[in-house]
């Protein structure tokens, strides 16, 4: 592949990461966690995440009312945990449904062409 | 003297609104010190002091004006993929319009208060204020769609992409467009500006040309035509302009409009090469002056021109009119 298919490549993956960050994050957040704590946690689970990218996201989320932070200072270090709230842990149910179901189709879909 | 981390997160917060300015500092100040403290505590390559480790864990953050990109919510673009329909059929009837409303208008103001009018003249102030007019229009329609990027409320967005039609198209849409033997509109202002221009031609003074002193400044025609010569071409320059108004408000070729445009069109080559024949055509003043005496092959140039013109026209119209309908078939 030359630079130019390499680029077109990792534009379309991207494409296909965006989503799941958001769907990755509510999940892990069922348990309180802080951001850097969360990063490391995706990041053993296999997902590439930039830092510069998650720390936002957390906030837009905790504005959407997906999640909920609070400071917890009772630590060495102050830290924000988020958790996610009913309202994000449906949304989440519900993605995850749109995701195990995208999976399937595809699965089908690569099993009708026989290579 | 502040520590990397410090002087990253104040670099970060300024850009960013005053209300969330402590809250945002004190996550990020939390963050980069586990970054820090991880490092440190791993061994990681390349931070084996704590500055070491400060120095890569902002670098693994990025730029600072990036970063707060991220966290404002303001789009990164001018104007986004729902009002963008909405701004470039705007622009697309309202620029052309500002460009010509200037011109005409400059034209004639020009005309009115120049006081040595010549065309050079009239071409600079056209020319000139009209594309300082393009360029503000062009401005202010641009930063009127980008302030309602950011400011209009979700809803009236979609209201403004369904305006141009892309959302609520249906079928019966299709028969709106009538696209048999359609005309473009540009084809017939572009003729009827250039039918006006052809009936000024009479009036315009030569000083106009440059060549005013020839003549005192009068017109390039023979004064003595007035008596009835150049009323009559008026009014078949008139006819001629009523023919395309006809075509540009019907829209689409029909036979009526075809056989009139095209009798008026031989109907005026005979009148023309009846006036150039009999008439002499030019103001005799400036033939005085250039010293040329109409030798004979003059006239019968003149003529055969006009019926050229005359007949390269006919011809244009109507392959216009066999092709403008074949569109339809399916090819």
């Amino acid at each position: 592949m030359n630079d130019d298919d390499e680029a077109v490549l990792a534009g379309h993956q991207q494409e296909l990461r965006r989503g799941t960050v958001v769907l990755a994050a509510l999940a892990a957040c069922r348990t309180p966690r802080y951001g850097y704590a969360l990063l490391a946690a995706l990041t053993a689970a296999g997902l590439q995440v930039e830092a510069n990218t998650l720390y936002p996201l957390l906030r837009r989320l905790e504005v959407q009312g997906l999640l909920t932070a609070e400071w917890n200072t009772e630590e060495s270090r102050p830290r924000k945990y988020y958790t996610v709230t009913p309202l994000g842990a449906e949304m989440a149910d519900l993605l995850r449904g749109e995701w195990q179901s995208l999976n399937a189709n595809l699965g089908a879909l690569w099993k009708e062409d026989p290579r | 003297m502040s520590s990397l981390v410090d002087m990253y997160v104040a670099q970060v917060i300024r850009r960013l609104p005053e209300n969330s300015r402590p809250d945002i500092a004190r996550e990020l100040k939390a963050t980069l010190a586990d970054m820090v403290e991880e490092r440190l505590a791993n061994g990681t390559a390349g931070s084996d002091t704590a500055q070491a480790a400060e120095r890569a864990a902002v670098e693994e953050l990025g730029d600072p004006a990036q970063l707060a990109l991220q966290y404002q919510d303001n789009p990164r673009y001018l104007i986004g993929p729902e009002l963008y329909p909405a701004f470039i059929g705007l622009t697309k009837w309202l620029l052309p319009l500002v460009v010509l409303t200037s011109a005409f208008v400059n034209a004639v103001v020009y005309a009115a208060t120049a006081s040595d009018a010549a065309i050079g003249g009239m071409i600079g102030a056209m020319v000139g204020n009209s594309v300082v007019a393009l360029l503000i229009a062009t401005g202010v329609v641009t930063a009127l769609f980008a302030f309602g990027e950011r400011y209009l409320p979700e809803k009236d967005k979609a209201e403004m992409t369904k305006s141009v039609g892309y959302v609520d198209w249906d079928a019966d849409h299709l028969y709106e467009e009538a696209p048999s033997r359609r005309i473009p509109r540009g084809e017939t202002i572009t003729s009827i500006v250039f039918l006006v221009f052809l009936a000024a031609l009479p009036a315009l003074p030569s000083s106009f040309f440059y060549v005013g002193h020839l003549n005192d400044a009068g017109s390039f025609v023979n004064p003595a035509l007035w008596n009835g010569w150049i009323p009559a071409y008026f009014l078949f320059v008139a006819g001629l302009i009523v023919v395309e108004a006809w075509k540009l408000t019907v829209g689409h070729w029909t036979a009526p409009i075809l056989l009139t445009g095209l009798l008026m069109d031989v109907v005026f080559a005979l009148f023309l090469s009846l006036a150039v024949m009999t008439q002499d055509i030019l103001d005799p003043r400036l033939m005085d002056s250039i010293d040329w005496t109409e030798s004979n092959w003059a006239k019968p140039v003149a003529v055969g021109l006009i019926w050229a013109i005359t007949l390269w026209d006919q011809l244009a119209t109507v392959k216009n009119f066999r092709h403008g309908g074949a569109l339809d078939a399916a090819q």
